[in-house]
This record gives structure tokens, sequence and C-alpha cells, in this order.
């Protein structure tokens, strides 16, 4: 059912690893990681706080630090951007891939004015200016639900609510027109309502702009009503990617059904454990310390494998 | 715009007694002075020593019997009009001589803040910017050197170096920009390298803030980051240093106005300390105290320009 987003994928990421070097060793936020994004579609990564999947994010928006080491390669429409150099790098953020921040709160500058933060990225990459570049402001605004788009254009941050500034925030992640859309935590610390408002408003950017979306939370409810593939994080690695419907109701993975049971709609049915530290991965499967069903060949990695359905988990027991 | 008038009407009304207290503790100051302004009034002349009838009489004429509040709100009123009394020394109007010498360390003083915040503020910024490389360690030991150097070591230094060695800027004097360089340099030095400091750990802070992923995120250059995101941040916390620095600043200036023999107010007040001349120190603390206040008044007046939550009266978080 998704072969066209198969074979004709806009992102593709191959043997991602993302290192740390540390005074204790190199800590692997992200390791071997393989995934593919199609034209259009919205993919969810969802995870535990620490299993990697902001890294991940920012290894494809190249906003890592310096000290990182990076391997593998992350394609975008057949370019390699781990291989581009600073300029390009800069045309590639917001222009080819756009990024709605997590912490609306902190994330706006605060002593620039709504407009002018917005504007910035429209002149950047539309080649657009003046009065022009503001009529683009406006309707971005609009297209975002801001009720009066000259206002808000006017104000600065702190005279916003906080939903507001999520929508403002998407306003840039889609103003230089991305082909892909990175929405990074886009729901933490917001209340139920508010939720609901930015889940509809990127559902909404995705929409009209025609982009692709990455959407990297932890919130199991935002990648099921938002996004048709979800991929499973844990430890640096992903363990079961699956079409969201799928993924809800027929989880394969040990770790995913796990995760689905501790959610109040299956009867918050404790995980035992806690994931591992940075410097105690285990080898073979990360899961199998708190996995209930381990066996000898646990401690052999496993690879991911493709299932019927389309499902790719990476499990002993789907080994064949 | 209601909100910024509010604003400085506020700090208007918060300099008042501080300004009120300046000119008690100035009116005090000439009442704990050793001496009889009585006496000094009628040995004017010279001459002969005055009988106790005369003065009484001169006491009388001065207010001088009166109650201290009465004195105190007496010379208050003189003071308001301009009248700052007479040099016990030259028998010349203490306010003309403050008036004719406030532009020259004023001058000094405004040159000093530019040249502080300039420095201190870019250098900081390059230090933060390249944290943990050779620029930021050689700006970390220059500015503990520059800290803990003396003022007056350091103007000898640049007299050796510029005036005598180099030639390229006169020793003293004052009327030309040129001799304004190594004063201003001088008086500079000290806020200066507190400012690099600072400002270097600012900019380490704002430059993690979230809102610079986002710029980065928009694919902005990385100058245009740093001035028009990170600088106008770190100009909040920056502005009210500077601030607070300027009685610093107008202290120092006593020294360098004596080393580079600049006829400004600094060097007023310390003849006026040797020679005992009490209505020139008092108007010096007067007029030291009111261009604090109105430094800061201005100082506040920037820094509405720079917080747009003071302009729309929204506080300080």
């Amino acid at each position: 059912m998704s072969t066209a987003t198969a074979t004709d994928p806009l992102l593709q990421i191959r043997g991602l690893s993302v290192g740390f070097p540390t005074r204790a060793g190199t800590v692997m936020a992200v390791d071997d990681v393989n995934l593919s994004i199609g034209k259009r579609e919205t993919f969810g990564l969802i995870g535990e706080t620490g299993s990697g999947k902001s890294v991940l994010g920012m290894a494809v928006m190249r906003l890592l630090p310096n000290s990182a080491r990076i391997g593998g390669a992350i394609m975008l429409e057949g370019i390699d951007i781990l291989t581009l150099d600073p300029e390009a790098t800069r045309r590639l953020r917001g222009g080819s891939i756009g990024l709605v921040p997590q912490n609306p709160g902190s994330s706006l500058n605060p002593v620039l004015r709504v407009g002018t933060q917005i504007g910035e990225a429209v002149r950047l990459h539309r080649g657009v200016s003046g009065r022009e570049a503001g009529q683009v402001v406006h309707d971005l605004l609009d297209r975002m639900g801001l009720p009066e788009p000259e206002k808000t254009a006017r104000q600065y941050p702190f005279q916003l609510s906080g939903g507001m500034r999520q929508r403002v925030l998407t306003a840039i992640g889609i103003a230089g027109q991305p082909a892909l859309l990175i929405a990074d935590e886009p729901t933490k610390g917001l209340d139920a309502i508010i939720r609901g408002q930015v889940i509809e408003t990127l559902h909404k950017a995705a929409r009209e702009t025609k982009a692709s979306m990455l959407v990297i939370t932890h919130d199991l409810q935002v990648a099921e009503q938002l996004c048709d593939r979800v991929g499973v994080m844990y430890a640096g690695k992903i363990l079961e990617i699956q079409t969201a419907e799928r993924l809800f109701s027929a989880p394969q993975h040990p770790y995913t059904k796990a995760l689905l049971n501790a959610t109040p709609r299956k009867g918050l049915v404790p995980l035992p454990g806690t994931a591992p530290g940075l410097f105690d991965r285990p080898p073979g499967c990360v899961f199998a310390p708190r996995c209930g069903l381990v066996e000898i060949a646990c401690g052999e990695d496993q690879a991911m494998r493709g299932m019927n359905g389309g499902a790719q988990v990476r499990c002993r027991l789907h080994a064949g | 715009m209601g909100a910024i008038a509010a604003h400085i009407g506020g700090r208007l009304a918060t300099a008042l007694p501080v300004l009120i207290g300046a000119t008690l503790i100035a009116f005090l100051l000439g009442v704990i002075a050793p001496g009889d302004p009585a006496r000094e009034a009628l040995s004017q002349g010279g001459g002969l020593e005055p009988s106790i009838e005369q003065l009484a009489a001169m006491r009388e004429q001065l207010g001088l019997d009166a109650p201290l509040p009465v004195q105190y709100a007496a010379w208050l009123g003189r003071v308001v009009q301009g009248d700052f009394g007479q040099s016990y020394i030259t028998r010349q109007p203490v306010a003309e001589e403050l008036l004719r010498r406030l532009p020259v360390t004023l001058q000094l003083a405004t040159w000093a803040v530019f040249i502080a915040a300039f420095f201190g503020i870019g250098g900081g910024m390059v230090m933060g910017y390249f944290h943990g490389g050779a620029i930021d360690h050689a700006g970390r030991v220059f500015s503990l050197a520059l800290l803990s150097i003396p003022g007056f070591w350091l103007a000898i230094l640049l007299i050796l170096v510029f005036a005598e060695i180099l030639q390229v800027l006169p020793t003293s004097g004052y009327g030309t920009w040129q001799q304004m360089i190594l004063p201003a340099v001088v008086l500079s030095s000290s806020t200066a390298a507190m400012l690099m400091r600072l400002s270097r750990a600012v900019m380490l802070e704002v430059m993690s803030q979230p809102y610079i992923i986002t710029a980065r995120a928009k694919g902005l250059s990385e100058p245009v980051i740093v001035v028009r995101h990170a600088l106008r941040n770190m100009l909040i916390p920056l502005v009210t240093v500077i601030g607070n620095h300027a009685g610093e600043i107008f202290g120092g200036a006593i020294v360098v106005e004596v080393i580079f023999a600049l006829p400004g107010l600094g060097r007023l007040a310390v003849s006026g300390i040797f020679q005992r001349d009490y209505p020139v120190i008092q108007g010096y603390v007067l007029v030291a105290a009111f261009v604090y206040i109105a430094f800061n008044l201005l100082i506040d007046l920037l820094y509405t320009l720079i917080h747009p939550q003071i302009r729309f009266g929204g506080g300080i978080k």
C-alpha cells in the first residue's frame, strides 16, 4: 500500500550513527539508523527521553555541535547532505528542510518582532523583499490560523500565548517552502487543548506546502493522529517501523508492545526496569535486559527485517 | 509610548530621594568642615582679628545662628538657583568654576564609556563565540591583566609607549581629540576589562538559547545570528552594568585628570580637598551626584529602547 513512497523517497537515512566523545568514552546517541520518508509522507519518531530521536532530527538539520561524530548517509532528493559545504548547508536549512523547534516559550527571540523573525526566512529563501516579503509573512500567519496577521506581525513573542507562539514557529518552519518539515517535540509541555491545535496546525502546514514531515515526539497520541508511518526508537536504535494504524493496533516488537501497554488506554502496565544508560548499552539487542522473551540469541545484534504488511522489526522473534 | 513615559516617570520619582540625600550630605560636609564661615567672611580683607560682637552680627547676617534644618532649606534654595557659594581660596563663585570644568570631564567620561563598551562588548563576544580557543584564552589573560593593573601605572606605561617612544600622541593637556585618547583609554580600562569578561559569559549564555537554534535552522549566516539575534539580547544585562559603572568612571576621572593635566572637575575636586576649600568640595559632590543620576536615567531610556517588554508596559520577568 505504501509502495510509491518506498520506491521514491524524499529522505533516506542509511546506517546513521551519531556519537559524542566524552572522557568516559564515546556515547552513541544514534546507532545504525535506517529509515526513509516518502514525498508528502508524515513520519513519526517516537521514543523515551534520551532515546536519540531529537539528536537524529538535529543531524538531519545539520545542527549538531562540531564535537559530534557522524557516520552513515542522509540522502535528501539523492544528495548526501552530510557532505555539503557550510554555504550549501545554510541554503538547506530553512530552504529544503524547515524546523519547528521544541519549547515555543524560548524558541522565539524575545527582542525581535514576530514579523521580523518570519520575514528573515522569507527573504532568505523566497527571493522577495520589502513589502512583498511583508505580504508573505501576513499570508503565512493567516494560514497558520492567527486571527489578526498584521497585528501579530508587529507584536513581540511575550505578547502572544503559548499556542500562538507555536503557530508562529510553524510559520517560520514553512516560510522557505521546504520539502521536509521537522517538528521536534511539538507538543511538549502544552495542555490538551493547545496540543489538539498544534496537531491541526502541523497537519495543515504539511498539507498546504505539500511537504513531507518528520515528527519527533514522545507523545503517542500525536504520532497516532498525525503520522502515516511511525518508527520506534530505543537506546539509539530503531526497533520497529510500521504504518501508524498498524503500529498502534498490531505492534510487533516486544518494546513497542510494552510501551503501548503502559498507556492509560491499555491499563498503565508499567515496563519493568529502566532504559540503559549512555555508557552501559547492552551488547546485542538493546531491549533484551527488560524484555520478557529473552533467549540466548538476543545477545547478538539483530538486523531490521521486513515483514509481510510492510512492517520492519529489529527482533529475533521475527527472524523468519 | 505611554508605557515609556510611565517607566521614566517612575525612575525620576526614585531618583529624587537620591538627589535630596546627596544635597543633605553636601550640606553636612559644609557644617562639619573646620573653620568658621563668619570669621572667614570678616577676615576676607586680611588684617584685624574680628571682635566677638562683630562675629555675632555676621553669624546672624549669614543665618548661621538658625537651626540646621532652616540653614539647610536656605542653602538648598540658593543651590537650586545656581548659587553654590564662593571658593575660600579664589573668592570666585563655585558654580561658574564647576560649569567651566564640567564639559571636560563629561567629554572624558563619554569617550571612556564608548571605548569600554566597544572593546569590552566586542572583545567579549569574540571570546564567547570562539570559547575554548586561542583567542579566548588570550582575551581572558589580557582582561585579567587589565583588571589588575592600576590606572595610574597604565597611564605611565601608555605615555611611555605612545608619547615617548612612538611619539604619536601628546603626553597631556586639553584641546585636541588626540589629547583625549590616552586619558580616555586609561579611564576605560577597568570597565572595559570587566565588560569583556561579562560579555563573554553573557555571549555563551545567549548563544545556547533555543532561539539561536531557531535562527540557525532558518539558514541565517553566523554574522546575522550574532549581531541581530545575540547582541540585542546581550545588551539588556550589559547596559545595566555599564550604568552601574558610571560612578567608577566619574571617580576614576579624578586620577586621570591629574595625571594628564586635564582641566576637569576631578582636578578641581583634588585641589579643593588639598586646600580645604569646602564650598568647592560641596559643589563637586552635588554635580557628581547629579551627573550619576542623569547618566542612569539615560541608561534607563536606552533600556526601554532595547527591551520591548518595558516599552509595552509588561514589566521585566
